[in-house]
């Protein structure tokens, strides 16, 4: 569904992503793991379009997306779910949702992940209402999984959706995610908890300085020495 | 140790302005200067001396202010969009002095130029909460404010009304190739210190504070007194050239030294040449009022503004850095194939 | 003295619905792109000159011409953000400077078509006679400015509030990236805003200007920094902020050039004492929530 093919990109002089190669089965849930500073939100925002990358291909449904405006790949069907929220927090939780369906024109399809969604947070359909910015972290989080799977997307982006939060709702989130899997959306998830990242994910990718170190199925990978060391502690 | 160190930097001089010479900016810039001494000396005719020489006084007088306008939003990144404030005081305070209190006009040039540095102090620690475009408006209200209290009727006593101070004796000198020498050291030295300023590390604590206000503060910067002394520092030179503006006219009044079209003609010429290129000020001070100066003799006076508008304009939105650059380049480029290399 | 303080009352009410129209424009292209367009008084100066124009060669189609006007003055705002904002949409520096090169050339042009001298275009008025009130008479045209200026704020409200393109306009305000992402294209989104705030400059200054004066080319200037004093008064890029704060201003000015001596050369002052005083005591404005930036 999506490829890339050995993309560079640079801040400035410092090199954030290099030789990446990735490619996304459709249906698949596909995690990137690796430390702080590795380039993991930078690897997202080059998909999203966010930042343009400096060299390579990114290949979306047979179609070259690498150097569109991010508006337009959203359009595309990719929908990037940004690191920290980065909800509209004066407007209402009604509104945040309005937005994410900006490109979504069909109502009924609007309708249908509306009904989805607020099944999957009950918690949304309560706070409707209320202004984002009041809501907890943990309803934060989800409404902005919300927010970005009421585009209808056929590639769904995830950036760090556990961050600074308890374990129990780290827990009710992943869950979320499981179940978006299910649907049938294809997930791309960036994660710094290998742990639970493991567990959900299919293909798991280790990205560290900028290069993909190490990939496989999870269980794969947990039998590797050097992730058991330094990303799953035992 | 300070004293040590000014003796090994004046020991070491000749042999840094010999390799200054060499270098291409270097060779240029002297070759200038070298042109500009010399200009007055050839010829004695009235035409020549009373109204081309006239016109390089005038240009570099105006170079002056457009370089200090550099330095204040080129190199500190202040945005003032009010530098007529500091022009204007200056140019009031000389003439007044000369015309009032009988000062030789180099002491009311002097006192003018420290006026213009106390207005500095006061306009920018207010304004000092404003940032980047926020500033601009700031100074450009600041300005008009004292525009209209100049022009104010009922201040006339002591503003001196809309009719401002005139009087024969406001000059430097009554002959036109003395100005332009005492004028030309002026404009040398304003700009040796101002470019001396922007390399040290006053300099670049300024840039710093340009290009990252957040992190400069983080590092311990003082931003606050920093900027303050950059509105200080560049008042003083803005000051030097709105006294001497008042000597080279004969005359102050309202519009012609505090009007808002004053900070634009600094404001034209500095982002012509390039910000934060110093000497750029120079070349678009040249270019302005040698542009002006043939509307005027074609007779096309009341388009200068508009023209210089759309030259603004035009430069801004298609080079980033001017035209100072880019000329150099050319030229050094030229230079190089000349001497083969 | 009865007649003094309707005088003000009247005054500080059309002033303050001057200055909210302009100043809500103003603020909007703030806070939805960091973008402050120097140009933005240049357009209501335009407007009035353009109409005294029009209504010389059209005498007998006022609303025509009134209407036209609003559209040329539209579409020349979002010509200004094509061809000049956009490319420099990056730098600061940049951004102020070309608006600036952009208002001057206004300037200059207007200068040599008509001159400095002040012109009136008190015989174009849309809405000629008076309406007495409490002994206090008032100008037909400047009843029907305030009460459109408070229309034209409300449906503005409801517009931003509820309309799509509203939200959206909210939505890049508040965080251009996450709007982004939703597939708003956020360039498009601030064309529109520009051309909305020369819109509202425009109405004010074709409502208001016939019973003023044209006092000059240079007026534009003036009505740019009272509208940022307004703007610093209400706090930067607060829409609530900008309409308050512009009736506020309205009436100090009013109450200043009314019962101070010397009060007509004065009010001018006043904008930027307001700024002092506010830079001072309240950095952020009445209603300001993000830091200046």
């Amino acid at each position: 569904m999506l490829e890339m093919k050995k993309i560079y990109h640079y801040y400035g002089k410092a090199r954030a992503l290099e030789e990446i190669n990735l490619k996304i089965e459709e249906k698949a849930l596909d995690v990137v793991i690796g430390p702080n500073g590795a380039g993991k939100s930078t690897l997202l925002r080059v998909i999203s379009g966010l930042e343009e990358p400096d060299r390579g291909k990114i290949e979306f449904l047979g179609e070259r997306i690498d150097g569109l405006k991010p508006h337009k790949i959203t359009k595309k069907g990719i929908s990037h779910c940004p690191e920290r929220r980065r909800l509209f927090y004066d407007m209402t939780v009604e509104d945040n949702l309005k937005m994410g369906a900006y490109v979504q024109k069909n109502r009924s399809i609007y309708n249908k992940q509306l009904e989805f969604i607020f099944e999957l947070f009950p918690r949304l359909k309560e706070r409707r209402k209320q202004r984002a910015g009041t809501l907890s972290g943990g309803e934060q989080q989800m409404l902005a999984i919300a927010r970005s799977l009421l585009s209808n997307p056929k590639l769904l982006l995830m950036d760090e959706p556990s961050l600074g939060l308890a374990p129990k709702v780290k827990k009710k989130i992943f869950e979320a995610i499981e179940q978006i899997k299910n649907e049938g959306t294809t997930t791309l998830l960036v994660e710094q908890d290998a742990v639970l990242a493991m567990e959900v994910g299919e293909t798991i990718h280790l990205l560290e300085e900028g290069k993909i170190e190490m990939r496989g199925t999870s269980e794969e990978l947990k039998r590797e020495p050097r992730i058991k060391k330094v990303y799953l502690g035992i | 140790m300070l004293k040590n160190e000014i003796e090994e930097k004046v020991k070491q001089f000749p042999t840094y302005l010999k390799s200054w010479v060499k270098t291409f900016l270097g060779g240029l810039t002297l070759f200038c200067i070298i042109s500009l001494i010399a200009l007055p000396f050839l010829s004695q005719n009235q035409n020549f001396t009373h109204v081309f020489l006239r016109q390089f006084t005038l240009a570099m007088i105006f170079s002056i202010f457009a370089a200090s306008w550099d330095l204040l939003t080129g190199i500190s990144g202040q945005i003032s969009f009010g530098h007529a404030i500091f022009f204007g005081i200056a140019g009031y305070i000389c003439a007044y002095l000369i015309s009032y209190q009988n000062f030789p006009p180099w002491i009311a040039i002097f006192i003018g130029a420290i006026g213009a540095v106390f207005f500095g102090l006061i306009i920018g620690i207010p304004c000092l909460r404003l940032r980047g475009p926020y500033l601009a408006l700031g100074t450009l209200a600041f300005s008009l404010v004292l525009l209209k209290l100049f022009l104010m009727g009922s201040l006339s006593d002591v503003l001196f009304g809309s009719e401002g101070i005139s009087d024969y004796r406001i000059q430097i000198s009554d002959n036109p190739v003395v100005e332009y020498i005492i004028i030309l050291m002026f404009m040398i030295v304003s700009f040796i210190t101002i470019i001396q300023v922007s390399k040290s590390k006053f300099g670049t604590i300024l840039k710093s504070i340009r290009d990252d206000e957040v992190s400069a503060d983080a590092s311990g910067i003082n931003t606050t007194r920093f900027k303050v002394y950059a509105f200080m520092l560049s008042a003083l030179f803005a000051g030097i050239a709105g006294a001497c503006y008042a000597t080279y006219v004969g005359a102050v009044n309202p519009t012609g030294n505090f009007g808002a079209t004053i900070s634009f003609y600094a404001i034209l010429m500095a982002s012509l040449g390039g910000l934060t290129t110093i000497r750029g000020s120079a070349l678009g001070a040249f270019f302005f009022i040698f542009l002006e100066y043939s509307l005027i003799v074609a007779g096309a006076e009341i388009y200068v503004n508009l023209i210089f508008a759309l030259i603004l304009i035009v430069v801004v939105r298609f080079s980033e850095h001017g035209i100072l650059k880019p000329i150099l380049e050319r030229i050094k480029d030229l230079w190089d194939l000349l001497l083969g290399r | 003295m009865i007649e003094d303080i309707m005088n003000m009352l009247f005054n500080g009410i059309l002033n303050g619905a001057v200055l909210a129209l302009i100043s809500l424009g103003y603020s909007l292209v703030y806070g939805v792109g960091g973008i402050m367009n120097m140009a933005h008084g240049a357009y209501f100066m335009l407007t009035g000159y353009l109409l005294l124009w029009g209504m010389r060669i059209f005498p007998g189609m006022l609303f025509l011409t009134v209407i036209f006007v609003i559209i040329i003055i539209t579409i020349i705002g979002g010509l200004t953000y094509i061809l000049l904002i956009k490319p420099l949409q990056d730098t600061h520096v940049g951004v102020v400077l070309i608006t600036f090169g952009l208002a001057f050339l206004i300037e200059q042009w207007i200068l040599i078509v008509s001159g400095t001298t002040s012109a009136s275009i008190n015989d174009y008025v849309l809405f000629p006679g008076t309406t007495e009130f409490l002994g206090y008479s008032m100008f037909n045209q400047y009843i029907f400015f305030i009460i459109a200026s408070l229309v034209i704020v409300s449906l503005f409200a409801l517009f931003i509030s509820k309309s799509k393109l509203g939200k959206s306009i909210r939505a890049v305000s508040q965080d251009r990236e996450a709007a982004v992402l939703m597939g708003i294209n956020a360039n498009r989104v601030l064309l529109y805003t520009v051309m909305i705030s020369a819109f509202l400059a425009a109405i004010a200054a074709s409502l208001y200007l016939p019973g003023a004066a044209l006092t000059g080319p240079g007026m534009g200037w003036t009505y740019l920094t009272s509208s940022f004093a307004v703007i610093i008064l209400g706090g930067m890029g607060s829409l609530v902020g900008s309409v308050v704060g512009g009736y506020i201003m309205g009436f100090v000015t009013s109450f200043t050039s009314i019962f101070l001596p010397n009060g007509p050369s004065w009010a001018h002052v006043v904008p930027l004492i307001v700024i002092l005083i506010v830079l001072i005591i309240r950095p952020r404005g009445l209603f300001g929530k993000k830091k200046l930036r």
